[in-house]
Order: C-alpha cells, then sequence, then structure tokens
C-alpha cells in the first residue's frame, strides 16, 4: 500500500504541468533561505572566524572552496541518480534534471578549481600542484564538460537528454576509479613534495560559519537549478497544449 | 492463432506525432499495405511495430499460444524486418551478408541454403562477389533474399519494391502472397503497384491527428 | 548467444582482414606519434626513457579514439546496426564480439608492435614483457569504454572532438596503471600492483560496458 502511494505521488510529481505549477514555491522556499544561510556563513567565516594559527587569513577561502568542492561531488552524483530514473522508468523530468544541473554543477567545479588554485598560491608558493584532489577535481570538470557538449551536439532534446542520462551514470562509476588511480599514482610521484598540514580538529567559531555556507550553498544549487528545469520545460514542451493555455492565461 | 493487435497507437518523431490513434488487428493469413503521402509517417509506423521507436501512445501486441515449452514468443522471435536500407556491407559478398544476418536474426541459413536461394533468385554469378560492385537493384534483391531463407511469421517491409525492375518485382509479390497463403502475415509499404497474386490485399490509411 | 557472438566477431574481423589497408594505418599512426617525439626534444636517452611510457600510452589513446570512430559507423550507415538491434539476441553480447573484434584488430596489434618502438626510446628489455603484458591488459578496456563514447555519438557524422572529451576523461585510470606498471618496470620496482588493477578495470569494463554500449545504440538509434 505504502509503495502504491508513494509511486502514485512520484508520477503525480513527474507530471509536467503539475511540476511547473509547484516549481515557484518549491524555488522561493529553497532561495530564502538559501541566500540567508550561504550569506551568514561567508561572512562570518571571511570577518568573524579566528585566523588560523598557521595560514594566517588565507585559509579564509575555504568558505568558498569547501562547498563549491561539495557541491561539484552533489551535483555529479545527482546527475547520476536521475540519470538512472531516467533511463529506468523514463521521467521527463529526471531528463530534465539532468541538463539544467550540467551547467550549475561544472560552474560550481571551476570555482573549486579556481579557488584551489588561489589558495595553493601562498600555501605551495604555486598556482597548480598537480595534487590528488585538484586533478580529480579537474577530471571532474571534464566529464561535466562532456555531457554539456554532447547534449548541445544532437539536435533532438529527448535523444540528447537520454544520452546524457547514460553518459552520467557511467563517469559516476568512473569518478571514485578516477579518484583512487590519481591518489595512488600521486603517491606513486609527489610524496613528499607537498607538506601536508597537519591540521587540528577545526575551531568551533570555523566549522559553523562553513557548514552554514555549504548548506545555503546547496540550496542556492536547487534553486538555480529548479529554475533551469523551468526553461528547459517550457523550451520541450512549448507545442504542448498545457504551455499554450498557460501562455493564453497569462496574456 | 497468431496475430498481431496494434490498439490506439500515436507514433512520432520526437515530440510531435505523425499520426494519432491507429487501431490495426492483422490475423494468420492477412497482408495490409499502409496508404499515405511522403512524411505521414509509413516508415515511422513500421519501424514503431519493429520495436525501433516508442509509440507516443498506445500499445502493439503479438499474440501466440505458448509453444512447446510454454513460454509465449515475442514480436521479436517472429520478426522479420526489411527497411529501406538493405543491411549489406560492402566490402562483404552477398553470402557472407545474408549468413551474418540471418544468425543475427536467430535463424540460420546454411551456406548450401543460401547460395541455392540466390541461384534461384538468377543471383548465382554475383554470390560471391562484393556487395559494392553491385548495382542498387541486385543490391535490393540480395537483401530481399531473406524473404526466402526466414521462416518468421511476421514481415514488415518498407519499400521493398525499390530499384526493383518488373520481373524482380513479380517474382517478390508471388514470394509475399506465399507467404500469406501459408499462413504469415504481412504489412507493407510500397509506392509503386504490387499485384497478389490470390490473396486480398488490406489497406491501411494512416489516421492524421 | 555465443553463436551470434562468433558469427559477428568472425564477420568483423573478416572485414578487418579485408580492409587491413585501414590498420596498417592506425599501426603506421602509432609508429609515427612515437618515432616523432624524439625528434621534438633532445633526444637525451635519460629524458627518452623518462617519458617513455607517457608516450607510448598517448599514442595508443590517440591511436584508439581515431580507430573508435569506425566502430559502429559502417554498420549504421548501411543499416545493419538496426538489424542487431531486432536480433532476439541480447545486444550486449553482438556489442562485445563488436568489441573484442575491434581490439584483436588494433589493440593487439600496438601490442605486438610495442616492443619495437619502446626499444627505439632506449627502454631496458628487461621492461619489454612487463611493458607489453600492461598494454595486452590496458587496451581492451580502452575499447570498451570507448564503445560507449562512439555508440553514444552515432548520429552525429563528425563526432570526433566531442568523442575526445567524452572519452578521455574516462581513460584516465588506464592511462595512470598502464604508465605506472610500465615506470615500475622501466626503473626495475614490481609492476604486479598496477597490473592487477590494469586487471580489474578490465573484469570490470568487460561485465559492464556492453550493457551500456547497447543501451547507448538503442538511444541512438530511437
Amino acid at each position: 500500500m505504502a509503495k502504491s502511494a508513494f509511486m502514485r505521488w512520484f508520477h503525480r510529481f513527474g507530471s509536467l504541468p503539475y511540476f511547473y505549477g509547484v516549481s515557484v514555491p518549491i524555488a522561493r522556499a529553497l532561495a530564502v533561505p538559501g541566500v540567508l544561510l550561504a550569506a551568514w556563513g561567508v561572512f562570518a567565516g571571511l570577518v568573524l572566524a579566528p585566523a588560523d594559527y598557521q595560514q594566517g587569513d588565507a585559509f579564509r577561502i575555504i568558505y568558498i572552496h569547501v562547498p563549491s568542492a561539495w557541491l561539484s561531488m552533489f551535483g555529479y552524483t545527482s546527475m547520476a541518480v536521475a540519470g538512472v530514473v531516467a533511463l529506468v522508468w523514463r521521467l521527463k523530468l529526471a531528463e530534465i534534471y539532468i541538463v539544467a544541473a550540467a551547467p550549475i554543477g561544472a560552474s560550481f567545479t571551476f570555482l573549486a578549481l579556481a579557488t584551489g588554485s588561489i589558495w595553493g598560491k601562498p600555501m605551495w608558493g604555486t598556482w597548480w600542484v598537480w595534487d590528488a584532489r585538484l586533478t580529480s577535481e579537474l577530471i571532474l570538470l571534464f566529464l561535466y564538460l562532456g555531457v554539456i557538449a554532447l547534449h548541445n551536439a544532437i539536435e533532438s532534446p529527448r535523444t540528447a537528454a537520454r544520452a546524457c542520462a547514460l553518459l552520467s551514470v557511467v563517469g559516476v562509476i568512473n569518478v571514485p576509479i578516477i579518484h583512487y588511480s590519481v591518489e595512488w599514482w600521486n603517491t606513486l610521484h609527489q610524496g613528499p613534495t607537498i607538506t601536508r598540514f597537519d591540521r587540528p580538529a577545526m575551531d568551533l567559531d570555523m566549522l559553523w560559519p562553513l557548514l552554514s555556507a555549504a548548506l545555503g550553498f546547496t540550496l542556492i544549487f536547487g534553486w538555480l537549478t529548479l529554475w533551469g528545469m523551468r526553461v528547459q520545460l517550457l523550451w520541450r514542451e512549448r507545442r504542448s497544449r498545457w504551455v499554450g493555455r498557460m501562455l493564453e492565461n497569462s496574456r | 492463432m497468431p496475430r498481431l493487435e496494434i490498439d490506439n497507437l500515436s507514433c512520432g518523431r520526437g515530440e510531435k506525432a505523425l499520426f494519432a490513434r491507429l487501431d490495426l488487428t492483422l490475423c494468420e493469413g492477412e497482408v495490409a499495405r499502409v496508404l499515405g503521402e511522403n512524411g505521414s509517417g509509413k516508415t515511422t509506423l513500421l519501424r514503431t511495430v519493429a520495436g525501433l521507436y516508442r509509440p507516443l501512445e498506445g500499445t502493439i501486441r503479438w499474440q501466440e499460444p505458448a509453444g512447446a515449452d510454454g513460454e509465449p514468443a515475442t514480436l521479436h522471435e517472429r520478426l522479420c524486418f526489411i527497411s529501406h536500407d538493405n543491411a549489406l556491407n560492402g566490402a562483404l559478398t552477398p553470402v557472407e551478408n545474408l549468413d551474418l544476418l540471418m544468425r543475427v536474426a536467430g535463424r540460420p541459413a546454411s551456406e548450401e541454403q543460401i547460395r541455392s536461394i540466390l541461384a534461384d533468385l538468377g543471383l548465382k554469378r554475383i554470390a560471391h562477389r562484393s556487395c559494392e560492385r553491385l548495382s542498387a537493384g541486385q543490391r535490393r534483391r540480395v537483401s530481399l533474399a531473406r524473404l526466402w531463407l526466414t521462416d518468421a511469421p511476421l514481415w514488415l517491409l518498407d519499400e521493398p519494391a525499390s530499384a526493383l525492375d518488373v520481373d524482380a518485382r513479380a517474382v517478390l509479390c508471388e514470394r509475399i502472397a506465399a507467404h500469406v497463403r501459408g499462413g504469415g502475415l504481412a504489412l507493407f509499404t510500397t509506392h509503386e503497384r504490387l499485384d497478389l497474386p490470390t490473396v486480398t490485399l488490406r489497406e491501411v490509411t494512416l489516421p492524421a491527428c | 548467444m555465443l553463436g551470434v557472438f562468433w558469427a559477428v566477431l568472425r564477420r568483423d574481423l573478416l572485414l578487418a582482414f579485408r580492409q587491413r589497408g585501414v590498420l596498417v594505418h592506425h599501426l603506421l599512426f602509432f609508429v609515427l606519434v612515437v618515432a616523432l617525439f624524439p625528434l621534438g626534444t633532445r633526444a637525451e636517452g635519460a629524458i627518452l626513457v623518462a617519458v617513455s611510457p607517457a608516450l607510448i600510452w598517448m599514442a595508443v589513446l590517440l591511436a584508439a579514439l581515431l580507430s573508435l570512430q569506425r566502430l559502429f559507423r559502417p554498420d549504421y550507415e548501411d543499416g545493419t546496426l538496426e538489424q542487431y538491434l531486432l536480433s532476439p539476441e541480447p545486444l550486449a553480447v553482438i556489442a562485445l564480439a563488436k568489441v573484442t573484434a575491434y581490439w584483436i584488430a588494433s589493440g593487439l596489434i600496438f601490442v605486438v608492435a610495442s616492443p619495437l618502438l619502446v626499444l627505439l626510446l632506449g627502454v631496458p628489455a628487461h621492461a619489454v614483457g612487463v611493458i607489453m603484458l600492461s598494454l595486452l591488459l590496458g587496451t581492451p578496456t580502452l575499447g570498451l569504454v570507448g564503445g560507449i563514447g562512439t555508440a553514444l555519438t552515432l548520429s552525429l557524422p563528425r563526432a570526433g572532438l566531442l568523442l575526445s572529451l567524452l572519452i578521455f576523461p574516462l581513460y584516465v585510470p588506464v592511462l595512470i596503471f598502464g604508465a605506472g606498471a610500465m615506470q615500475a618496470a622501466i626503473i626495475g620496482l614490481p609492476a604486479a600492483g598496477a597490473l592487477y588493477l590494469l586487471g580489474a578495470l578490465l573484469a570490470l569494463g568487460v561485465t559492464a560496458a556492453p550493457w551500456a554500449i547497447a543501451a547507448a545504440l538503442k538511444i541512438s538509434l530511437e
């Protein structure tokens, strides 16, 4: 019984006009706390938190860097989950999610790389180090760009979205393999040249703003993706009756 | 009694429907020709029935009493689909190409069988020539030779007579008629008139949407 | 099931043999990339030996990219591919047969040609065995993963650049372990760890990739 109720909800939520209708209040519910949490987290991190005893003020970039890196991975994983849903249950909404989330995830990945590189300059004395985590992040960016490029290249929106769904699933199986292989390679080559900071457990005054920023950015990610989905949805369904009726009414 | 049931079928490419709400039941020993202008969805219908495209709406069912093993057969096991494309690789000979196609279709034929069918069809001289050196009509006839090798009950033929001369067309018509008389089913599209001897030809018009 | 596997494998090998000029081109490409590299440096022995693992593997990756584009394209264009899709046999088995034939006609040839090339780069002879083994374990995975990319880009007539963007990031583990095994062998360290990992990747590829290729082909033809 519970299952059938869930499936009913699943299909109802999957219905495109219904989703389009509820997406506005959901987006609002994500945007307001998201912006507030992210703003407080970044402000508290940049101004209120104490400086790091080793890195001084340079460490403060983590309030952007860590949420971006988290979202780069969260974004790709969620795309793969949506990919499975799209391939197995042929839910259009899941296809649209992948297409909408890819550029936003790619942006956060780029942000994580850029902030990591800026952070690396004072810490390692160079903009780029073939550190295991930075390298995996770079390859993750290429995986994102692959999905985006594939979507742009294929003309039929349905085929393009389904191809992207499969590519994200294949990609996500590879992400941990890539990560461990890069780590393996890294210990083989670099080893002692990088001084790893032996960080003590984070001070709570530093940690709370970070958590707040991470949660806030995640909500913002959801908000932006939802708007992207609305645009995709309107474009793909532009010939359908419900979009026509809605445009009539709004006139 | 095997039969093909098409129920409330709407087909299209992408999101756009080409035709809507087609109902058609094809029983043992029936043959139907799909009518419609260019772009009305004839090819799309055949490819959807074959399972290459998904219908926008509606169902396609293959009904057949369960066999000796108690498993009802799927449409794919009962199908012979000949599309616009001949499915012949230019670097291989007709014999090699047909050998692969029949194996892939799950109905392997021996080389002697293939050679004797090609000889019956007047293609003996070219049986071992590479397909890229054949004319369009010869290639089509080689591709159609599958109809003499298969024992599949359901035939879907997309423009089978294209590039054929009058004699070859008559041979094809005779083969389709024999198949139908033997209890087979066939659904085909064609521009040319095809006279099937001694069988009644049903005509299906695609309902516009 | 096995019958279809052998039939497709035999047919694709026959085709590769009939069109052996293409194979020679791929082999020449591989040889040329490796042979031109020293001309761009000062060709000092130590440097060449040090970069030879990366060089050999990059040449293999590029050659794979070029040859993969022909994996499904002819069958797609002449209509054979749709007959594969309509087969009562599982499409994944046919996909595996096609990748196997592709690998025998390209990857295996690189494996056979590699000893000559690495000796040209001044790699010590004791490392040659491991190098061949690493190519033997790594190149089939390239074909399997690359097959997914080619199948996804099938409806695009010129997908070469896009294909590289799709599959090169996925090739990173093979590149790392393949070159890692070579590196270890050259400096006389045990290479077994990297070879085991290459084998594990191959096992994963053989079991998972054919299904992904089959799904990708269905998406592309729909």
